[in-house]
């Protein structure tokens, strides 16, 4: 379902980040991608959400190629940006909404749900992530594990088939880290892509079906 | 909290089927842009190796010389010497470089010029068409300085003008923040449009939470920013180190000033 | 709304600027004074706040956007001096680094933007804001600061024509009188920017709020009860509406392109303005010979010109190749 062909990437007249990258990604596959800092793992990720573009090579997702073209397609860059969730690094980058509450609602309230399903899945969610007390309070005041928690709660109320993760473990307690290691597993057994990039070994070892180094 | 096992809600395990309805959502995009625009043009840290023998602060006394001589211009003769030093100063760019000044130089007298075009069609003279060339003129002077000179030794430069001390910290640390805070921004903005999948029904509110957010994480780097200066020796008057000041290539500045003041006393008083 | 460089004369540069001295210094010393130093950091960061507010298309009703100065929000977070000062920098580096607004000019934007925008939004807003709240007070203020800052940039323009002309009677540098300049700058921010720094201004307020109340509480006390100097500010500002009926008057003038100066120099270069400023350059040009300059020393310039712009265009069509 995704795809990577030749693919060469570099930020504005910089070094050369992604050099001939290849691999495929099959649907319900659980990928890790590994790799030094400065590797190319955050970039390989943007490029799969569509954020950035490769300089060189090809990306397919469901056989369509992704170019700046298509992604000026409005329609299209909604349902793409609806298949793939994003977890970025830092969770201060991605949260913008008032309460924890809020952010969780914001997607399925964007895709226009039913009042019912919009209440229920912001119900399930706060529940799957322990999140009942925080529920009203302001995502920027909670602490690093707090807001990945919100993070990844918010993207979840979306229900992606793919979800991609920059370093999910950053920020993360023990407790957190097991906890978070069993819902990546829960995702995969329901049938979801998941691509991570993580500097700690056993989360590979334990979900990874598919390594890629770079 | 958090149990061993915890099956995934029913809805979660089916494959979402989602036709997503258009939105005019294009305040996000033409935000990041921008924002995009303002990060590239601060990113910029090398320099031309051959500035380094000239000041910062030299060039610049020269740039705001040289604009006033052209905005004060009244004649096509002069205007067009100035703009022969700036094609002349333009070549010792990269070709991407001088496009990127071209552009914008030719996109603010374009607009000046559409500002001006009804009165030279009524018939105000024709003074008022030097109006977008000056305006041309000066955007490109500008933009050649900070081309050539990174901002750091723009704002150190600064010192020359008896600036006081306080008032360069604050230039420094603004454009400083600008980049820091321009980039949490422009990532806010980004996990906005990812999220924005559908209609947005209070766009507003996305936005005031993009910008406060942005707002918070500013109070937040002050403090931090203040208690970093504590641990540093900071007691409350900064204090700014003197760096080089002028070097001798800086004499074509010098020269350059009176050649160009030379030209515009001859050339506005003889053929005004 | 800034006023790009050789629309106002240098003397009338001067004179704001000269205004502004005095303004900046107060309010350095204002800050010092009264701003703890633990805060001085603060100052930096809201210039940068202040600088990103304004690269910010706010969505308003119907589908379009516009940007806002956001002078008004400043002040109310962080009182007017640091406002000024915060926006003065910001303004500063707009000019300096970004081309936006004349380097000349940077005294009368500053006058306009960081200090008559700052100091009336605030002090409507904090005359209103015991009778009316918060949100009501800032809506107002911020409304009516940007307002007046737009009409006293309307006024500069306009006052060109009126002191600075050549011996034929022509303006030197804006050409519009007062009659066309009000109108044309104050159709545009009565409604769709005064708008954009109305929203601005209350909703990342109302964000505030409800993310870290303390936030609005520790400010000032007000004095109340002077909320007459809000009406008369507020009729300063609506005294253009009179002249907006003389101004219809001049329609051929297209006045609809007039408020489009305000993206002038904001704008990234995406409109192919080579060709329409193709002439201008020609009309200089008349057979490589420069009327009015020896011919010798026309021939050598234009020389220098034709070489200059060959390897220009050469280095140019090099950097495009490589892109695609």
């Amino acid at each position: 379902m995704i795809e990577f062909k030749n693919i060469f990437f570099a930020y504005d007249g910089g070094e050369e980040i992604l050099r001939d990258v290849n691999f495929r990604i099959g649907k319900g596959q659980a990928v890790f991608i590994g790799g030094e800092n400065g590797a190319g793992k955050s970039t390989l990720l943007k490029i799969i959400n569509g954020l950035i573009f490769p300089t060189k090579g090809k990306f397919f997702f469901e056989e369509n190629e992704i170019t700046p073209e298509l992604m000026k397609n409005n329609l299209f860059a909604k349902k793409f940006h609806q298949k793939i969730g994003y977890i970025w690094q830092n969770p201060d980058s991605q949260l913008f909404c008032g309460s924890v509450e809020e952010e969780i609602s914001f997607g399925p309230l964007q895709m226009g749900l039913s009042a019912n399903e919009i209440k229920k899945r912001v119900e399930d969610a706060i529940k799957l992530f322990g999140l009942e007390k925080l529920r009203h309070r302001a995502p920027y005041y909670l602490s690093g594990g707090e807001k990945k928690k919100t993070a990844i709660a918010s993207i979840f109320a979306m229900n992606p088939t793919v979800w991609t993760l920059d370093e999910p473990l950053n920020e993360l307690d023990e407790k957190s880290k097991d906890f978070l290691i069993n819902f990546l597993e829960e995702l995969k057994n329901a049938g979801k892509t998941i691509i991570f990039s993580s500097h700690e070994k056993f989360l590979s070892e334990k979900i990874a079906d598919v390594k890629i180094f770079l | 909290m958090i149990d061993e096992k915890k099956l995934l809600p029913e809805w979660a395990l089916k494959e979402e089927n989602y036709t997503p309805a258009d939105d005019r959502d294009i305040f996000i995009s033409r935000s990041i842009l921008r924002l995009t625009g303002i990060l590239f043009a601060l990113k910029k840290n090398s320099t031309k190796n051959f500035t380094k023998k000239f000041s910062a602060a030299a060039a610049f006394a020269f740039t705001f010389f040289f604009i006033i001589l052209c905005v004060s211009s009244h004649t096509k003769e002069f205007l067009l010497i100035a703009a022969t030093l700036e094609l002349i100063i333009l070549n010792f760019l990269d070709g991407a470089e001088i496009l990127r000044i071209l552009k914008k130089s030719f996109a603010a007298a374009f607009f000046g010029g559409i500002l001006i075009l009804p009165a030279f069609f009524f018939g105000a003279g024709n003074l008022i068409i030097l109006l977008p060339i000056k305006t041309f003129l000066t955007v490109t002077a500008l933009q050649l300085v900070t081309e050539f000179f990174l901002w750091n030794q723009i704002t150190a430069a600064m010192k020359i003008f008896r600036l006081p001390d306080v008032v360069i910290f604050i230039l420094d640390t603004t454009i400083k923040y600008i980049f820091l805070l321009g980039r949490q921004a422009q990532e806010l903005l980004t996990a906005l449009k990812l999220r924005s999948v559908g209609k947005n029904l209070s766009k507003e509110k996305s936005f005031s939470g993009v910008l406060g957010v942005t707002f918070l994480k500013s109070r937040e780097m002050s403090e931090e920013m203040y208690q970093a200066m504590c641990c540093r020796g900071f007691t409350g008057e900064y204090f700014r180190a003197d760096s080089k000041n002028f070097f001798a290539a800086d004499l074509i500045f010098v020269l350059l000033g009176g050649i160009f003041g030379g030209l515009f006393l001859l050339i506005e008083g003889v053929f005004k | 709304m800034h006023i790009p460089e050789n629309y106002l004369s240098p003397s009338t540069c001067a004179v704001l600027g000269a205004v502004m001295v005095p303004i900046w210094w107060t309010a350095v010393k204002k800050v010092k004074e009264e701003v703890p130093r633990e805060k001085l950091p603060l100052l930096g960061i809201a210039a940068a706040f202040s600088f990103l507010s304004m690269m910010f298309n706010i969505p308003l009703p119907g589908g379009t956007t516009g940007h806002a100065v956001g002078g008004t929000l400043i002040a109310i977070l962080f009182g007017p001096y640091a406002a000024c000062l915060a926006v003065s920098v910001a303004l500063f580096i707009q000019a300096l680094l970004f081309g936006d607004g004349g380097i000349l000019a940077f005294g009368a934007n500053c006058f306009n933007m960081a200090f008559l925008l700052t100091f009336s939004g605030y002090f409507i807003y904090d005359k209103l804001k015991n009778p009316l709240g918060n949100f009501a007070a800032a809506a107002i203020g911020s409304y009516v600061g940007i307002n007046i800052a737009s009409f006293f940039a309307a006024v500069e323009f306009g006052l060109q024509p009126l002191l600075f002309t050549d011996a034929a009677g022509h303006a030197l540098y804006c050409p519009y009188p007062l009659s066309i300049s009000i109108p044309a700058m104050m159709i545009g921010h009565l409604t769709i920017f005064g708008l954009a720094e109305v929203i601005f201004t209350v909703f990342v307020l109302a964000y505030l709020k409800k993310t870290s109340p303390d936030l609005l509480q520790e400010n000032y006390s007000s004095k109340g009860g002077k909320s007459i100097y809000a009406l008369a500010a507020a009729l300063i500002v609506l005294t253009p509406l009179g002249l907006l009926a003389e101004g219809t008057a001049w329609g051929e003038w297209a006045p609809e392109e007039l408020p489009e100066q305000d993206f002038l120099g904001t704008v990234l270069g995406y409109i192919p303005a080579g060709m329409e400023n193709g002439f201008e350059f020609e009309s200089l040009f008349p057979d490589y010979t420069v009327a009015g300059l020896p011919d010798e020393f026309a021939y050598i310039l234009s020389a220098i010109i034709g070489t200059a712009l060959l390897i220009m265009s050469f280095k140019i069509f090099v950097s495009v190749l490589k892109i695609d």
